[in-house]
């Protein structure tokens, strides 16, 4: 808020101090309320839509965020030791920790089960021990936990909220636990809300199906039997509430190992974690929306200058005389810009609440979108954001309306009086200015040295921006040497060719794909070609005027967007722009919607199903190798490690791992992306296998959501894990790289690797199968496995779940970016309307000329619609052809082949040129409706 | 012929109505050169809007050659006034986005003629006014007496039954207004039938019958004497 007084200052002096400015600014803003009403509409978007991106991200930070609350609560760190053994001694190292910084510890035992009741089940559920009363307690928050009442006694298990849902149970209710190939049943004696301690759920998943049973159940269930061992915990909770504690994680991470001294244990960060995902995924949305929806704001942008210079054209007559009579032309920069100062005032505060309700309507149907999905982990999110966000949305919005208005202003008041005066239009130069071409030259030396930056540093920015400058620096200086559209044309070209070529480029050098990336290149080419079309629209017109027969109507329509250059290049640039995103976004959602066939096979390898099952009651994998047309099974060990050290990361990740034997490899492993020296990708899963230090990662290792993959670990490189339980540290280093990891395999270890780091917790409870039937297989499966929570897929399947999610966030994205269209057609309905109003007296001039009224209006039409075609024409060439040099590159992926979606463009083009010639029909109408003596009469 | 009987004309600005013709008559036949004069307010303007059929009237009627005007639809009307009428408006009132040549070949390409004969003949119409050096340029790059031969041209090129003419030389200097004035009468000696809104009495003085008006009404209406008469 100090920056948008701060901006304001010079304005409010103008309206403050002095009187006549303040007279013309306002009185000019109240003149025409209808149109005041339009210019708002048209500032107000760029607010709209940065506060709406900001706000989303807000969203999704919040809905990660409340997995704090609901899964945590007090719970900062948890210190773990695989076994009830192994446990005992931490247990009672922590029990009398007491620490400045931390307020409680909590013991608790865990393991993994399958619970089940009548007709439903929870393949993936958990059973605890603790006390309750000392749950309570913990962390000085008693509704903080969530637990209430006393500890559940023998036969007895309290269950959480998420658990009752999945099995459709209540209290009295009966259930039944498998684990290590026991079956316990259970009363259910209460329901506990999902939250702190009640809700705490070890793993990655947001749906937490606990149930608390009495101490001593999960070490009778265990004992001497096969499957993971339990986990014994010790739960911490530092001073603060839930999320203030994380601040005291380092203080206190220290003091619990000062305790424990050397072990094997491990001390996990959850909470601090957790607000990290869910800054990271807040802000990677936030920033993945604002990029995109930069080319919104952008067309807001020129939808604001275009009717800027509509009102500079209205009034010329009276600004000359303004100037003639003695205002300089600082005060009437002033005066046009106090005007356009209220505007962006009125349209910030408006376009704040547009922007949330923007933020509102899309999380809505975000959460339509996801609610669809059955998974464990899907995202409940819940509408939230921050006032600073809100704050920020509108500083961003008013300082790029006040900056725009500004600069059309000063651009606008750079007039000749005389001609002016007598509203003459001024002479398009020659030749360009000594002072441009100068100023030219800086900008191209300025290029230059950007563009060694680029190279050196492999900054894509540099690398893009560095020889644009230079192209556009120098094009003044031969524009003064050269007939001017020659020089033009020329460097247009080469901007263009360059802006395709840039990725490649950048990713040959090592430079990072990100989405500023595509942002940047749709705005230097759109920019270059709305630079060439208009140079030769002349040419495009008169093509247009032979093919329609030199028809009246057409030569009408094209003769004002062909003579005002200007202006027409600022709207097609409009509709270019929203376009160009539009169809982008179309064509990598077909791409990848395409590519069901390649990542199926990609992740297939020899199989077709993968199946999942309880670690502590695994499914047995040599029974079922032996089933009729079951042809190969791969058992594959899963777990979850930490990642604490790795290039490019600057906190610890938790992230997936899972280790294969022989078996996996010999029926065929799934496809490699980059095998490094071995000659096959079934050699570097050997080379893997035999060697514990080595790991095969995916091109989404440790990448956050939204864009490309950031692969900032390469072949060669070397990270270090942490098992979540045990607490072993080994650092891998990376041998090959999958294309993907659908199957959420994660880290692909050789299975010795996997012992070492997760000892006797090293048990197999995924499997890639290959069978006969595949889909009668997996059909059979849960059935079957229930007491073992096995759950089975087709590797297609699995495939086509996650790009049906991936299609419905591009669908989502196309409804956020279709906003640009609709400033786009609204763009065009007001620029008609200005249109019609200032060509009135022409209009009366042609209508007494003998200009039939349908011919009016079909001018018009014709009009905007050449206008539209051309922008979404080239919008959609460059988005093809943009998308088309990506996929050259494997920055996607080496599997993304390029696709056109010609359905959804049709629509998309069709749509648009329907639309805009929609928002054309009422000034239109209205233009072939003005009586010609009228229209003459008060024009004269 | 034209002929206008009773023509009224009623301004309504909310509730209320200020008469700008009352029941005005006035008959001009083929190769006259009508000026009307009046001071401002006195009702020229309104007579040539609703005598041409720009403006509609609320009582009696115009009938060009036998045709009742205001009977007409509007698309008929307007058809009738692309083949049968040309307009001098005192603003040029060209379109800025055509050159001189289009401007010119307008009314010829709405009354039907082919492109190729339209151009043909605006080139021809604006070299007879003097602007056969200029067809390309667009109004912005023509003087304010080069734009107002430019709308005579237009005026001329459909070879209209009437021009119509509202303070032709109004914008321009004397020296300019006078080079009009003459174009004026070489047309008027040609045969081309004329009427003139002026309130600048050398060029009512140039019409052969000079019409005067006041508060909406025809006052005097004689032949200038020295004039050509109509053939």
């Amino acid at each position: 808020m100090i920056v948008v007084a701060l901006v304001s200052l010079p304005f409010l002096y103008v309206l403050a101090r002095r009187p006549v400015l303040r007279r013309l600014a306002l009185r000019n803003a109240v003149r025409r309320p209808r149109e005041t009403l339009l210019v708002v509409l048209g500032s107000l978007l760029g607010t709209a839509i940065m506060t709406g991106s900001f706000v989303i991200g807000d969203t999704f930070d919040a809905s990660v965020r409340r997995g704090a609350y609901e899964q945590l609560g007090p719970v900062d760190e948890i210190v773990s030791a695989n076994g009830i053994a192994a446990g005992a001694p931490v247990r009672d190292a922590l029990a009398g920790f007491r620490d400045a910084d931390a307020d409680g510890v909590l013991p608790l035992a865990l393991t993994r089960a399958a619970i089940a009741t009548g007709g439903f089940a929870a393949p993936k559920a958990q059973l605890l021990e603790t006390d309750f009363d000392a749950a309570r307690r913990f962390g000085g928050d008693t509704h903080a936990t969530g637990i209430s009442g006393a500890t559940p006694r023998p036969g007895e298990a309290v269950i959480g909220r998420d658990l009752a849902r999945t099995l459709h149970i209540g209290a009295g209710s009966t259930i039944e636990a498998f684990a290590y190939g026991t079956t316990v049943k259970f009363r259910v004696v209460r329901v506990l809300p999902k939250l702190g301690v009640a809700g705490f759920w070890r793993g990655d998943e947001t749906r937490a199906n606990n149930a608390f049973v009495a101490p001593g159940t999960i070490a009778a269930m265990s004992a001497g039997r096969p499957g993971a061992p339990p986990q014994s915990l010790v739960l911490v909770s530092n001073r603060g509430g839930v999320e203030e504690g994380a601040h005291l994680t380092d203080q206190v991470d220290t003091a619990v190992r000062a305790q424990l001294g050397p072990g094997r244990y491990s001390i996990e960060d959850v909470k601090r974690t957790v607000l990290e995902r869910a800054d990271r995924a807040g802000n990677s949305l936030a920033r993945l929306y604002t990029s995109l929806g930069t080319f919104a704001v952008l067309a807001g942008i020129l939808l604001l200058v275009n009717i800027f210079f509509m009102l500079a054209d209205e009034r010329k007559s009276e600004l000359g005389m303004l100037r003639a009579v003695g205002l300089r032309r600082g005060s009437l920069v002033g005066a046009f810009a106090a005007e356009g100062w209220c505007y962006a005032v009125i349209s910030a505060i408006a376009g704040t609440f547009v922007g949330l309700g923007l933020g509102r309507a899309l999380m809505a149907a975000a959460s339509e979108l996801f609610g669809s999905r059955s998974d464990d982990d899907r995202l409940t999110l819940h509408f939230a954001f921050k006032w600073a966000s809100v704050q920020r949305g509108m500083v961003v919005g008013f300082v790029i309306a006040i900056a725009t208005v500004l600069l059309t202003s000063i651009w606008l008041s750079r007039f000749n009086i005389i001609q002016a005066i007598r509203d003459i239009s001024e002479p398009a130069r020659r030749r360009p200015r000594r002072r441009a071409s100068y100023l030219g030259l800086v900008a191209a030396v300025a290029g230059l040295v950007l563009t060694f930056a680029g190279v050196t540093t492999a900054s894509f920015l540099a690398l893009m921006l560095g020889p644009v400058l230079v192209l556009v620096g120098v094009t003044p200086t031969i524009a003064r040497n050269v007939p001017r559209p020659i020089a033009t044309t020329g460097a247009a070209i080469a901007v263009l060719v360059w802006a395709v070529a840039a990725v490649p480029a950048a990713l040959a050098l090592g430079g990072d794909v990100d989405v500023l990336l595509f942002t940047l290149q749709g705005l230097v080419l759109v920019g270059a070609a709305v630079v060439l079309v208009s140079q030769h629209q002349e040419a495009v017109g008169h093509l247009i005027g032979r093919l329609a027969k030199r028809s009246l109507q057409v030569r009408l329509g094209l003769a004002y967007p062909l003579a005002r250059r200007f202006r027409t290049s600022m709207t097609l640039g409009m509709f270019a722009l929203v376009v160009f995103i539009l169809v982008m976004v179309s064509v990598f959602a077909s791409m990848f919607s395409g590519q069901l066939g390649n990542f199926t096979r990609d992740v297939s390898g020899g199989y077709n199903v993968v199946l999942d099952s309880n670690p502590t009651n695994p499914v047995p994998f040599g029974a079922l190798a032996r089933e009729p047309g079951v042809r190969a099974v791969a058992p594959l060990v899963t777990t979850l490690i930490d990642v604490t050290s790795a290039p490019g990361l600057t906190d610890t990740r938790p992230w997936e791992a899972s280790a294969y034997d022989g078996r996996f490899v010999d029926h065929g492993p799934p496809a490699l992306d980059d095998r490094g020296t071995a000659p096959t990708d079934a050699a570097a899963y050997r080379t893997v296998l035999a060697n514990p230090d080595l790991a095969i990662i995916d091109k989404f290792f440790l990448a956050g959501r939204g864009g490309p993959p950031r692969q900032s670990v390469d072949i060669g490189d070397t990270f270090t894990v942490v098992d979540t339980v045990g607490g072993t540290r080994h650092t891998f280093t990376v041998a090959a790289i999958a294309p993907n990891d659908f199957v959420q395999n994660g880290v692909l270890l050789g299975l010795p690797a996997m012992r070492a780091l997760a000892g006797d917790r090293a048990v197999p409870s995924r499997a890639y199968v290959d069978v006969a039937d595949p889909m009668g297989f997996v059909d059979h499966f849960a059935g079957r496995f229930l007491p073992n929570g096995g759950k089975a897929e087709t590797l297609r399947h699995v495939v086509q779940v996650q790009l049906a999610n991936q299609q419905q966030f591009f669908l989502l994205m196309r409804g956020y970016l279709a906003l640009g269209l609709v400033v786009g057609v609204a763009g065009i309905g007001v620029i008609m309307i200005r249109a019609v109003r200032e060509r009135r007296r022409q209009v009366g001039v042609l209508r007494a000329l003998g200009f039939q009224a349908r011919a009016v209006r079909a001018a018009f039409v014709i009009e905007s619609g050449f206008v539209a075609v051309e922008g979404v024409l080239i919008g959609t060439a460059l988005a093809l052809v943009c998308a088309w040099s990506i996929t050259l590159t494997d920055a996607f992926g080496s599997d993304i082949a390029f696709r056109v979606p010609i359905g959804s463009i049709a629509i998309l083009v069709v749509g648009t040129f329907v639309c805009a010639l929609a928002a054309t029909a009422a000034p239109a109408r209205s233009a072939s409706r003005i009586e010609p003596a009228v229209a003459l009469r008060l024009a004269d | 012929m034209l002929v206008a009987e009773a023509v009224r004309k009623v301004y309504r600005t909310g509730a209320e109505e200020v008469v700008a013709l009352h029941d005005v008559d006035l008959v001009v036949h083929d190769g006259e050169f009508v000026s009307v004069m009046g001071p401002s307010g006195s009702g020229k303007t309104t007579l040539l809007n609703c005598c041409s059929g720009l403006d509609d009237i609320d009582g009696g009627r115009v009938l060009l050659d036998g045709v009742d005007l205001h009977a007409l639809s509007d698309a008929r009307r307007t058809a009738n006034r692309a083949s049968s009428m040309g307009f001098v408006f005192q603003a040029y009132n060209l379109i800025p986005v055509f050159s001189a040549v289009e401007n010119v070949e307008l009314p010829l390409l709405l009354a039907g003629a082919d492109a190729k004969n339209a151009r043909r003949r605006a080139s021809e119409t604006l070299e007879r006014v003097g602007l056969g050096g200029r067809l390309k340029h667009r109004p912005a790059e023509l003087s304010g007496g080069e734009q107002q031969r430019v709308t005579v041209a237009r005026a001329l090129a459909g070879r209209p039954r009437v021009v119509w003419a509202d303070e032709p030389t109004g914008a321009l200097d004397s020296e300019t207004a006078e080079h009009v004035l003459e174009l004026l009468r070489e047309l008027h000696a040609d045969g081309q039938t004329l009427i003139v809104v002026t309130h600048d009495d050398g060029v009512g003085r140039s019409a052969n019958r000079m019409i005067r008006m006041r508060d909406g009404r025809i006052v005097t209406d004689e032949l200038i004497a020295g004039a050509a008469a109509p053939r």
